[in-house]
């Protein structure tokens, strides 16, 4: 009995209204932060725990794995060896190469299938890509003189690295001392025992590689420019451009067709942008004509593992439509929960006048305030027994710049219930509160008074608690420490 | 000569390479791994480049790094106190000034992280920008693949230690990485090979054209001489590479590239349309799909127009661009003096690229000059070639200084002229495709850097930290 009636009038004059249980209250503020077992601070929604080490693990930590492959456009499950092979494209959906919205395949009246935008009203036909079959305008774009000469390259390279390799290991066997003159090219770009190992520049000398003498590729200007770029060789060095050539070829110049449109005003409505240009990073078409459809990308869904015992954190519902968890381990259905429910104004500085104070009774003005502060936690506990909770101070906080009274003795949290329980004997006291303290209390909530002394010359907004709380204890297993802390920071105010 | 030769080695290099190596402790789980082909990763001032080694285009290019979307999602106290950063501000506020045009987080966040000595909060946002990449555009898991990546020449080494950091974290653990220099990567894809027969006569014209088997052209050697320019976003380098070793004595890089038109185009926009607000994803869209580089270099004389809208948003305002405004922030890149900071540089991009070429041998001078290879995203800007092939004619021509140039302007028999060198790759990813080209080979295990090696190092090697060990004439005498 005397426990309530001294509770509610000091919870009247700190302000709360409302010390009712605060269910789905998850959003926090941002002042208050748990520290993960990585040392990284986060609000409490964003963690995880690990069920096994039994320690918080925060995105920053945790490894993520492909858990499965899907598109977001028809919803199917791609299986994992033929993403790689299909380049992680899904074989049935085709976005817009304008807008990237996923296009439908329409039949025309005369049974001629082509692709159409929904959004932007693009469509396939322009480009030739009608057809009387479904697989006929599913086709790409592919630019075949690169891959022609990339592959050529390859394969040169190829040989000439088996090559070097073997003229070096050959050298080490005769004379392992030859090996130093040899140059460092080879071996840095072939490999052996090498004084550049994992150095970048695959050439510092050039001998081996390049013969010496043949660096004059090929320096025939005029023939090459009559060659169409699909007949040049995929190996010789790619053609070349003559100054005189390039001076003369009036195509050049951008400006005769930059201007082609009605009364000689240019348009940009058909230039691509770039972010559709980096679409297809080996064409980067231009123009908007020139812009083929491409397959959609799949999406996957990932796991979280803890990254020390490899144990699942979060696993994704199977089902693409779904987006439930198998499993989602969250710290926030684990921890009690910190949220800050008051502080007195006196906390903006030291010799703050309340200007709401009542003046004194002579009429002189209210006296300043001399720093002394309340704050009023509260803690939720969100587990379906009792927890005890003892708030211990961290010994890196400068306690004897800030004096920071926390409650000496075990806090008791009641347990969570569905349903709050229908407590019709309001005058048992279910737990030993101390009221000087415990400013209220309801269902598995309860608010603490935390008394701050503030000497005067310490500027609050520098003030930030690092971290001054630390809520420990389990009601059943050994008490677990989880750092948090609490910035006072002078938006707080 | 050429198969018996080969059939013998490649069952000596399979022998001794098990026996020889060093770090042979994990080599079978090794040959497993490299069998995935490796992820190859580029950053640039603008664009990364993500793909995968052996294909010939990266999977994405991924726009002006949103590397602040990366930013620690953590609470830290200190970044809510404006009082605290007081002592920052004025430099902080200096970075974003300059990032208002065309913002490169990654430059900006790691001049942040540079400033505090810490590459903590770099290295954080690559674990999570690397993540997004992994998860979401490559669709892999970040352990079963190498990683190369194309760095830049003037990369700094502390971004190069948090992006390794980063790619060795917990959180991503790749197997191995290797560090490749873009102009490198540059030189293989566009490396020629000569057939065999023909590779004492390279130099004659057509030569090297001549249909080529791969088999008969094992004896030539690849040619690469080429006098590298990338005019990138940020900054334009300029390289010659002779017999694809790099003269670093005439190296050069100037800070003009996109950013630098965008500069420009943002100052011109801003006095012809004085009530309009461009944000900076307008100005480079505007940069991108209404600018022109002008073939002439005086300025224009017609008044034509060009109607601007954005694409998608037929309600907005379309904007009537003049001729003159949209052909001139280009000129930024060709003026004389690009950097209007009171110096005396004189030093445009093409005269750059022609003091590399007198800096350079006299002997390679011709077959630089013929081999000229624009790169970078920046030269890929329509017009740019004519333009360039037209302030090259000039200046050669009016300058005293490039006096000793003006033969190069004539091909004769036995030399060629001045040339640009047309690859089939892309301007902006021909560096990437050469890390690829490099990652093809299954060779070349030795550049890489492991997981284990990186544990026990915590460094990546650089050119100058390495130790070449001495030639030692006793031992050569004993042995």
């Amino acid at each position: 009995m005397a426990t309530k009636s001294n509770a509610l009038p000091l919870a009247a004059s700190l302000g709360i209204r409302d010390v009712g249980t605060p269910r789905g209250e998850h959003v926090q503020h941002t002042a208050i932060a748990y520290t993960c077992t990585c040392g990284a601070r986060f609000q409490l929604p964003w963690l995880h725990m690990c069920s096994s080490c039994v320690v918080l693990r925060c995105p920053k930590c945790v490894a993520r794995e492909i858990d499965t492959y899907y598109c977001s456009g028809c919803l199917d499950i791609a299986p994992s060896p033929e993403v790689q092979t299909n380049k992680n494209r899904c074989t049935k959906c085709f976005v817009c190469p304008v807008c990237t919205s996923t296009l439908t395949t329409i039949a025309s009246a005369d049974r001629q299938f082509f692709m159409a935008c929904g959004y932007c009203q693009w469509n396939s036909v322009e480009l030739g890509l009608i057809a009387d079959k479904i697989e006929g305008i599913r086709r790409s774009q592919l630019d075949q003189d690169q891959v022609d000469r990339f592959a050529a390259l390859s394969a040169q390279f190829q040989t000439l690295a088996t090559k070097d390799r073997a003229e070096l290991e050959r050298a080490e066997k005769h004379n392992r001392y030859r090996k130093h003159l040899l140059p460092l090219t080879t071996r840095a770009l072939v490999g052996g025992a090498s004084p550049m190992k994992g150095i970048g520049s695959p050439f510092t000398s050039s001998t081996a590689l390049f013969g010496s003498g043949l660096g004059l590729g090929s320096l025939s200007i005029d023939a090459v420019e009559l060659l169409a770029p699909a007949q040049r060789n995929a190996l010789s060095r790619p053609a070349n451009l003559s100054l005189a050539a390039l001076l003369k070829d009036t195509t050049l110049d951008p400006a005769q067709y930059w201007f082609s449109g009605e009364n000689g005003q240019g348009s940009v409505a058909d230039v691509t942008t770039l972010k559709q240009r980096y679409t297809k990073p080996d064409v980067q078409p231009e123009l908007l004509s020139a812009l083929y459809p491409d397959r959609r990308q799949l999406s996957v869904k990932t796991r979280k593992l803890c990254p020390q015992c490899n144990s699942q954190i979060v696993k994704p519902d199977i089902s693409t439509s779904a987006s439930k968890f198998k499993i989602d381990i969250m710290a926030i259905s684990y921890l009690p929960r910190l949220s800050i429910v008051s502080i007195t104004p006196a906390l903006r500085r030291p010799g703050f006048v309340d200007p709401q104070a009542e003046p004194a009774a002579d009429g002189s003005a209210p006296a300043p305030v001399d720093g002394k502060s309340s704050l009023v936690l509260r803690i939720t506990n969100p587990l379906d027994h009792d927890v005890t909770v003892t708030l211990t101070l961290d010994e890196l906080v400068p306690a004897s710049s800030l004096g920071i009274e926390l409650p000496s003795r075990p806090l008791v949290l009641g347990a969570f219930h569905e349903v709050p329980l229908d407590d019709d004997d309001p005058d048992k006291p279910r737990y030993n509160d101390d009221p000087d303290i415990v400013v209220a209390r309801k269902d598995n909530s309860l608010c603490v008074l935390v008394r701050l002394t503030m000497p005067s010359g310490v500027d609050l907004s520098e003030a930030i608690f690092t971290p001054p709380l630390i809520p420990a204890g389990s009601a059943t297993s050994n008490a677990i420490a989880f750092p948090v802390s609490i910035y006072l920071g002078p938006e707080l105010f | 000569m050429a198969s018996p030769f080969l059939s013998t080695t490649a069952t000596t290099s399979t022998g001794s390479s098990s026996s020889s190596s060093s770090s042979s402790s994990s080599g079978v789980e090794y040959v497993i791994r490299s069998a995935h082909r490796a992820v190859v990763l580029e950053f640039g001032s603008r664009l990364i480049r993500v793909g995968f080694a052996s294909e010939h285009c990266p999977r994405h290019l991924i726009p002006n790094p949103p590397l602040s979307h990366f930013a620690d999602p953590t609470i830290t106290p200190a970044s809510k106190t404006p009082t605290t950063t007081t002592t920052t501000t004025p430099s902080t506020a200096a970075s974003q000034q300059s990032d208002a045009v065309g913002p490169a987080d990654l430059q900006l966040l790691f001049q942040r992280s540079a400033r505090r000595s810490q590459t903590a909060l770099l290295t954080g946002a690559l674990v999570r920008f690397m993540q997004h990449v992994y998860v979401d555009l490559l669709l892999l898991n970040p352990r079963d693949r190498r990683v190369i990546v194309v760095e830049d020449r003037d990369t700094p080494e502390a971004f190069r230690n948090a992006l390794a950091a980063a790619l060795f974290s917990p959180q991503l653990d790749v197997p191995a990485v290797s560090f490749v220099q873009s102009h490198d990567a540059t030189t293989l894809a566009v490396a020629s090979f000569a057939p065999a027969a023909a590779a004492g006569k390279a130099t004659e014209p057509g030569t090297a054209r001549q249909p080529t088997p791969t088999a008969a052209s094992v004896g030539g050697g690849p040619a690469a001489t080429f006098l590298l320019v990338d005019c990138a976003h940020a900054r334009t380098a300029i390289l010659p590479i002779v017999h694809g070793v790099p003269v670093t004595a005439a190296y050069t890089t100037l800070p003009i590239g996109g950013a630098a038109v965008e500069r420009q185009l943002a100052l011109q926009l801003g006095k012809s349309f004085p009530s309009v607000q461009f944000t900076s994803q307008t100005i480079e869209d505007i940069k991108v799909r209404a600018c022109y580089v002008r073939a002439s270099r005086e300025p224009a004389t017609t008044n034509r127009t060009l109607v601007y809208s954005l694409q998608g948003a037929p309600e907005s305002q379309p904007l009537v661009l003049q001729e003159s405004l949209i052909g001139s922030p280009y000129d930024v890149l060709f003026a004389d003096d690009p950097v209007d900071d009171g110096d005396e540089h004189e030093q445009s991009l093409v005269s750059s690229v022609l003091q590399a070429l007198l800096e350079s041998s006299v002997d390679d001078r011709a077959a630089l000059a013929a081999n000229i290879l624009l790169v970078g995203g920046t030269s890929g800007a329509a017009g740019f070639l004519k333009r360039f092939a037209v302030e090259l004619n000039h200046t050669v021509n009016n300058t005293p200084r490039f006096k000793s140039l003006l033969p190069l302007l004539t091909p004769t028999d036995t030399r060629p002229a001045f040339g640009v060198v047309d690859s089939v790759f892309p301007v902006n990813t021909i560096a990437w495709v050469g890390g690829s080209l490099l990652g093809s080979l299954n060779a070349n295990d030795e550049r890489f850097v492991t997981r284990e090696t990186y544990q026990q190092t915590k460094s990546i090697p650089n050119w100058a930290d390495v130790v070449i060990p001495e030639f030692s004439p006793e031992i050569a005498v004993t042995h």
